[in-house]
């Protein structure tokens, strides 16, 4: 098997389970939505043991396909050990495994947070379940730290050290950059850097109180701190899943241009912005405990400083950035180009929601109703997933020397993106309404707009059908001669 | 800050994203500039955009800080009241006086609860975490007269969304 | 710093920043030791540099360590132990790719500092009294338990006095079921009622609970 290929197979390995996975979470998201709309009915426990499964289930999916794009890409600046990244491919799925078990047929239901003592205390699933859940996501724990390491080591070793790899001579030394042996780091490894060094920090709180819980599970005499035990969960929690939008972002730097017939550079500029979403998205988890008073007050404004920061790189650099790229350029839109610029998009009004959420006053009337959702999922739904399905088509149209039809890629898109709005605009105008998250039954006015987003869910899954299909077109379509 | 005002603002927000970058979208079908143009010009309008998005960030950060809820030590000097949060209810005070400095004093027996209060429109307009083995100091005072309900707003378990308490503030 | 006492320390948290500073002296040792310089990536090294710390934190769980200290000689060997897998963080990381080690010793010193307050170390029950009033009529022994069980897993269904909400009224329950029958339906229920045998809920629970639904009036 020729490097090439054998790389090309861990991609597509990475990328069609985490495909799986997400249609199979997307499933279950939808039969959540149904049941708050009230047109089905099931017990509690079933509601809350499938929404543990959703969150979790659907983070991992959405990390397992940008994981797989990005190794590719960084394998092409430094080849990389393909059994390393197979290993911890096989770490996250056999978790992913525990996980699923630990719901069907354990109806663990102490949702993704299992935020201490919670999963322990006034369980209504069986300790086993408890034990599977908290191994099934210290595996993937395991896989994110072996992919962050070996990631972490082709930056170091490929651009001339850390120095190198965060582009410090290119900031301060101009001079010496382009004299220095080291290449200098394209924007995606920048991307790169970022996701080993905040992904190792997430896996570090991760780790620790992965094992306390686990500790504590063997032997419950061992006490934890509840309020160490929320910090340490958010910590790892929020910085892994917004780790996916800055693994994903590397396919738009990487395939966006190819579209625009444009070039995206390295600059000073593009490496601060770096620099900045590498302390901020380290220090915004803070903005979780906002409610819980007896956090220390500099943490409290710690995370609301870090969150407005985190949204500059983002605001100024990236998105700002991609705009420039195809404004007035000779643009080929394509399913592929579609996606990733529509991506863009949903990640920017996700901020401002997110923005919003992450003001204390405001977080105050806000926290925990269904504006929480209304916001993670507008970044993960209308930004991560638009990128990886915005990579795949553009390696499928690549490969295949195809595109899909302008018909196509309408209908494709009102699903997804007509339907996705309507799904997250019901989680906004609810939370605005006070309807709270996390509620199997919902007070009034939930139900009601639960019937019409259960309308854009399902608008958004066909969608997703008929994309899926069309990928599979051009899959099945025989390689291009000009294809690489 | 009053959410159908919050709502209202991301909406606009939202809509003038999607209008700039269908936009700019729409540019690709007018006839090709060099890189290096757009560019120039875009580079300058970067720095604009960085200032005016700092602006709006010391704004709103400054026009935040002193709406913050958690109180400084004076105004914990309320009348206080306990409430305890259980898997699957709040005990509670039944009346709380109206227009008065008053702290709650919320804990939890077991798991993490949220004690989130809801007016008389039913309308959240005050919250706070209700943790095992600490205690969580929410000052307030309540001007509206009326009944208030109070939901759990942490994840508690399968009967999270059935724990309800109530209180009246007259 | 004790390292070879059969002395108790009482306080957790202090020991736990004990093993911290081990773990340093072990990191600093992996660091300061002679790792070839790697082209080529050394997958065995990875491993050995992300296992050490997972093992490190699990051997600080403080029951375990608890049990070593009725024996000096294995207390020792725990502290030896630590340095050693801090060592190996940190050289196993810089014998994988050079600079990993530096990334995968700052994973392991982070935990070992913040392990200290939170790992085995917990405030006490937060003081604020309980306003609700004890019960007034004396209830079999094993029913008090079962009232417990109740308020827990039943209440938010059959209401806090069994007097009914979502789930029906468990008043006078005696009349309608014995006490046999009453297990048997906590133990198979029929839904929307949630199976809470056997957990939360084990058999004994289960005989409480049917205890105190018994002696509802």
């Amino acid at each position: 098997m020729s490097d090439s290929t054998g790389a090309r197979a861990v991609m597509w390995a990475y990328l069609t389970t985490g495909v799986a996975i997400f249609g199979l979470m997307a499933l279950i998201g939808l039969a959540l939505r149904v049941e708050q709309a009230q047109w089905v009915a099931y017990d509690p426990g079933t509601f809350y043991a499938l929404m543990t499964l959703h969150g979790s289930g659907m983070v991992v999916a959405l990390a397992l396909s940008a994981m797989g794009g990005l190794w590719f890409i960084m394998n092409r600046e430094r080849g990389m050990d393909r059994t390393i990244a197979w290993s911890a491919y096989a770490a996250i799925v056999v978790g992913v495994l525990c996980v699923i078990l630990s719901i069907f047929p354990g109806r663990f239901a102490a949702a993704w947070t299992f935020l201490y003592p919670l999963p322990f205390t006034g369980a209504t699933w069986p300790s086993w379940a408890t034990g599977a859940f908290l191994f099934g996501v210290a595996l993937v724990m395991l896989g994110w730290t072996v992919y962050c390491v070996q990631l972490l080591g082709c930056v170091l070793a490929k651009y001339g050290g850390l120095r190198g790899a965060v582009g410090w001579d290119l900031v301060f030394h101009p001079g010496r950059a382009s004299t220095s042996s080291a290449p200098e780091p394209p924007p995606q490894a920048f991307a790169a850097l970022v996701t080993a060094v905040d992904g190792l920090f997430a896996a570090t709180g991760g780790m620790l109180v992965g094992v306390a819980l686990i500790v504590h599970w063997i032997d419950p005499s061992v006490a934890i701190d509840p309020l160490w035990a929320k910090n340490l969960t958010y910590q790892f929690g929020h910085t892994f899943a917004n780790l996916t939008i800055y693994m994903a972002i590397a396919f738009v730097y990487v395939a966006l241009p190819r579209y625009a017939n444009r070039k995206w550079h390295t600059s000073p500029v593009l490496a601060i912005a770096w620099w900045g979403t590498l302390l901020f998205v380290a220090t915004a988890y803070f903005h979780h405990l906002y409610m819980d008073f007896v956090q220390p007050r500099g943490f409290q404004y710690l995370g609301q400083v870090a969150s407005y920061l985190a949204a500059f790189p983002p605001a100024v650099v990236t998105i700002f950035g991609g705009a420039l790229l195809i404004y007035r350029s000779k643009m080929r839109w394509t399913m592929g180009s579609m996606f990733l610029y529509a991506g863009l998009v949903g990640w920017l009004i996700g901020g401002i929601g997110a923005l919003i959420d992450a003001t204390v006053p405001i977080n105050f009337s806000l926290h925990n109703t269904l504006w929480v959702p209304a916001h993670f999922h507008t970044y993960l739904l209308e930004g991560v997933t638009l990128f990886v399905l915005g990579w795949i088509f553009a390696n499928l149209e690549a490969r295949s020397g195809l595109v899909s039809s302008l018909l196509t890629r309408w209908i494709v898109g009102l699903g997804i993106f007509g339907g996705g709005a309507l799904l997250l605009l019901g989680w906004y105008v609810a939370g605005a309404e006070s309807v709270p998250r996390r509620y199997a039954v919902q007070p009034v006015p939930g139900p009601a707009i639960a019937a019409w987003a259960s309308i854009g869910a399902m608008l958004l899954i066909a969608g997703l059908v008929f994309c899926l299909a069309e990928a599979v077109r051009l899959a099945r379509a025989p390689k291009a001669l000009t294809a690489s | 800050m009053h959410q159908t005002t919050v709502l209202a603002g991301f909406l606009v927000a939202a809509a003038a994203v999607l209008i700039v970058m269908a936009a700019i979208a729409r540019t690709t079908t007018q006839p090709e500039e060099p890189q290096s143009i757009v560019t120039a010009t875009g580079y300058r309008l970067r720095r604009g955009w960085l200032w005016v998005l700092a602006a709006a960030a010391a704004a709103a950060f400054a026009l935040s800080l002193p709406e913050f809820p958690y109180g400084k030590p004076a105004t914990l000097t309320g009348q206080h009241y306990s409430v305890i949060a259980t898997q699957y209810s709040f005990e509670l005070p039944s009346v709380v006086p109206a227009d008065t400095p008053i702290v709650f004093d919320v804990t939890s027996k077991d798991v993490n609860h949220g004690f989130g209060i809801y007016d008389p429109q039913d309308r959240l307009i005050a919250q706070v975490q209700a943790m095992p083995q600490y205690i969580n100091h929410l000052p307030l005072r309540l001007y509206a007269k009326g009944h208030y309900v109070v939901r759990c707003l942490e994840y508690c378990g399968i009967a999270h969304a059935a724990m309800l308490g109530s209180f009246d503030v007259r | 710093m004790p390292v070879i006492t059969g002395e108790r320390e009482p306080d957790i948290g202090k020991h736990h920043l004990d093993h911290a500073v081990l773990m340093l002296l072990g990191i600093i040792a992996g660091l300061a030791l002679y790792a070839p310089r790697n082209d080529r990536e050394s997958a065995p090294w990875l491993w050995v540099a992300v296992l050490s710390p997972i093992l490190a934190m699990l051997l600080m769980a403080p029951s375990l360590y608890a049990a070593t200290d009725a024996l000096p000689w294995l207390h020792s060997l725990m502290h030896v132990t630590f340095a050693l897998l801090a060592l190996l963080t940190a050289y196993g990381g810089q014998s994988y790719i050079r600079g990993v080690g530096w990334a995968t010793s700052a994973l392991l010193q982070t935990m070992a500092i913040v392990a200290a307050f939170g790992y085995g170390v917990a405030p006490a029950a937060a003081g604020i009294a309980s306003a609700q009033a004890p019960a007034s009529a004396p209830i079999p022994g094993k029913a008090v338990h079962g009232r417990q069980l109740f308020a827990q897993n039943c209440a938010v269904c059959h209401g806090q006095h069994g007097e009914g909400g979502v789930g029906p009224s468990l008043k006078n329950e005696q009349a309608r079921k014995d006490f046999a029958e009453v297990q048997a339906w906590i133990k198979k229920p029929a839904p929307p009622m949630p199976t809470l045998y056997p957990a939360p809920l084990n058999a004994k629970d289960v005989a409480d609970v049917a205890a105190y639904v018994e002696s509802l009036k």
